[in-house]
């Protein structure tokens, strides 16, 4: 095993990673423009601290480690309340989907957006990136049962959020009704 | 010793006083039953070495020896759980809620990373490295 990498694998490496890191810095920050000025003050930290990265370690899980510090440092930074997530989901709701789908999916942006902080993350990384939970408490710092734990409970507070979202808009007899819509969507998946 | 002690308790009718585990194992120890023909009677106050008016706590003799042994007991049993509850069993978790939610987020990351990175942010990655490399 080489004792650092070849500068060209490096940047291969880091360029590979971007649509992923980009993904999870906009779900995090819930807001486009500032996900990536995050992600710009990543990729330069990344760049100066390549020298640090261990070759034939996982590249992934480090460079969404350093974006987690960032992404820490910017909240102390500007404390100001974060923007909605509402353009997250643009490209995603442009495509060709159902009505019922579109807006459960605006549900869950919203939803997400709520989450407290740490939640949001772990959720993020297990649910939406498909890492594993080594991986996850690795970027977050944390043990492995701390992110099953803030995984878990970030599932109870998203199905509490839309589901009694759903029904305080609605009438007493919509909760039944959007866990029937889900699993009729379930049904037509599998 | 031991013998004797046992034999002062036992016309003094202190066993009473012990805890159930003791006087069950005294009990085993013995081989006989605590109080043969005269057990004690729960109201009495016998005049314990030679004070007056020593209240003595009223146990049911019989019915502390045939408690068992803490060693004995078995825990209480906790309530058996569906195997798909939380972590700490808080509540039962909605599996199909979990398998749609898992399903959205997803789709939602997948449509937000097949978006095309910034041209500025790759200029400023190669420019950076080009730089980094010469110097």
């Amino acid at each position: 095993m080489p004792e650092s990498l070849e500068d060209s694998t490096f940047q291969e490496l880091l360029l590979g990673s971007l649509p992923r890191l980009r993904a999870y810095a906009i779900l995090l920050t819930k807001d486009r423009t500032r996900a990536d000025d995050l992600l710009q003050e990543s990729v330069l930290r990344a760049l100066c601290a390549k020298h640090q990265f261990q070759p034939g370690t996982n590249f992934n899980a480090w460079i969404h480690r350093i974006l987690h510090n960032q992404f820490i440092s910017f909240l102390r930074q500007q404390r100001r309340p974060m923007t909605t997530l509402e353009d997250v989901s643009e490209s995603y709701l442009s495509q060709p989907a159902g009505q019922d789908d579109k807006i459960l999916t605006q549900e869950v942006v919203r939803a997400l957006g709520r989450l407290p902080q740490g939640q949001r993350e772990a959720l993020i990384l297990i649910s939406s990136s498909g890492m594993s939970y080594d991986e996850a408490a690795s970027v977050l710092g944390c043990s492995v049962g701390t992110v099953k734990s803030r995984v878990w409970r970030a599932r109870r507070q998203m199905e509490r959020l839309i589901l009694d979202n759903e029904s305080d808009s609605d009438d007493r007899t919509s909760s039944p009704r959007i866990v029937n819509r889900i699993s009729d969507m379930l049904d037509a998946h599998s | 010793m031991a013998h004797s002690l046992h034999k002062l308790i036992k016309e003094f009718n202190l066993y009473g006083f012990l805890a159930p585990g003791q006087l069950a194992r005294s009990r085993e120890r013995q081989k006989e039953p605590l109080y043969g023909e005269t057990p004690y009677v729960s109201g009495e106050r016998p005049n314990i070495g030679g004070g007056a008016n020593i209240e003595l706590i009223k146990l049911d003799s019989l019915a502390y020896s045939s408690m068992p042994l803490a060693k004995d007991r078995k825990p209480p049993q906790k309530p058996e759980l569906p195997p798909d509850a939380g972590l700490r069993g808080v509540s039962p978790t909605d599996p199909i809620f979990d398998r749609w939610l898992e399903r959205k987020l997803h789709e939602l990351f997948d449509a937000v990373a097949h978006e095309p990175i910034p041209d500025d942010l790759i200029q400023l990655i190669v420019t950076l490295d080009q730089k980094d490399r010469k110097g």
